[in-house]
């Protein structure tokens, strides 16, 4: 299974950040060190100054930028691009993961999250 | 609006969400109210509201007492309560609820577009008429799922 050293999770709401984190520990996925981030401004000022995250776990619906803008620009930048991105959302479908994919998104789960969902969408690697 | 919706299907995959939910993320069982429930006898109500802009116009609210709430992330976030920050608990259980109901009522693929849910506090008046609601009871708490009509422009 693929380890991770740090990992960032980005999402509005505490209970699902701390859910997303329970949820990858759960499933044995090893990670060093967790990072979070409210909405996609703060998770490119974490991206930014956090050279050492090496798996961005992230919402779609977001206030002052959303989960969609944030990949976009993030996967936009050559010295970020190259970090995977798993996306987490209430509303994910076959046509919004269709999308995501075509950014570079490594895969899509649509909540609520489990052990099982998030050990198939990142232990795989 | 009125034309899109189904109230009697609506309600019942409203209840069907709304178990899912409680069940997936707080490990609590939501069964069907027995007999005639209404949200005006809550004590100490919660009310938090999520506006859907795609497949249709509504609103989908969440109503139940504080002490569910607290029930909720005393169960979630066990040793790390001092960590539960915006008690948003129930504002992510009314957003998975709302992604599983729409997923439930329009397929799987259909194009859904959501504001952020948000709680609903004072008397703020009720937006539109209700569609359908579904009367649960969570381990013994009254817990409702109540569409409205809402139009909204975007």
């Amino acid at each position: 299974m693929k380890s991770y050293g740090t990992v960032l999770i980005v999402d509005d709401s505490s209970t699902s950040r701390m859910i997303i984190q329970r949820c990858i520990q759960m499933a044995g996925v090893p990670v060093e060190n967790y990072l979070f981030a409210e909405n996609g401004l703060d998770a490119m000022a974490a991206l930014k100054g956090h050279a050492e995250i090496d798996l961005v776990v992230t919402d779609i619906n977001m206030p002052k930028m959303d989960g969609r803008t944030f990949t976009t620009i993030m996967k936009g930048d050559a010295g970020m691009a190259g970090k995977p991105v798993i996306i987490v959302s209430s509303i994910a479908d076959s046509a919004l993961e269709a999308e995501l994919r075509s950014l570079g998104v490594q895969a899509v789960v649509k909540k609520p999250v489990s052990p099982a969902k998030m050990l198939q969408a990142i232990g795989g690697e | 609006m009125n034309d899109t919706i189904d109230p009697g299907r609506a309600a019942a995959l409203l209840m069907e969400a709304l178990s899912s939910t409680f069940a997936d993320l707080a490990f609590i069982d939501v069964e069907p109210a027995a007999g005639a429930a209404s949200e005006k006898d809550i004590v100490s109500p919660l009310r938090a509201a999520i506006d859907v802009l795609k497949p249709v116009s509504c609103r989908l609210e969440i109503s139940c007492p504080a002490g569910l709430r607290d029930r909720i992330e005393a169960i979630l976030f066990q040793d790390k309560i001092e960590e539960r920050g915006e008690q948003d608990s129930l504002l992510e259980i009314l957003n998975v609820v709302a992604g599983q109901f729409l997923t439930l009522y329009f397929g799987a693929g259909t194009d859904v577009k959501l504001e952020l849910p948000q709680y609903l506090y004072l008397a703020e008046p009720d937006e539109g008429a209700i569609l359908a609601q579904a009367a649960g009871d969570a381990e013994g708490e009254p817990v409702f799922a109540t569409l409205r009509s809402v139009r909204y422009r975007y």
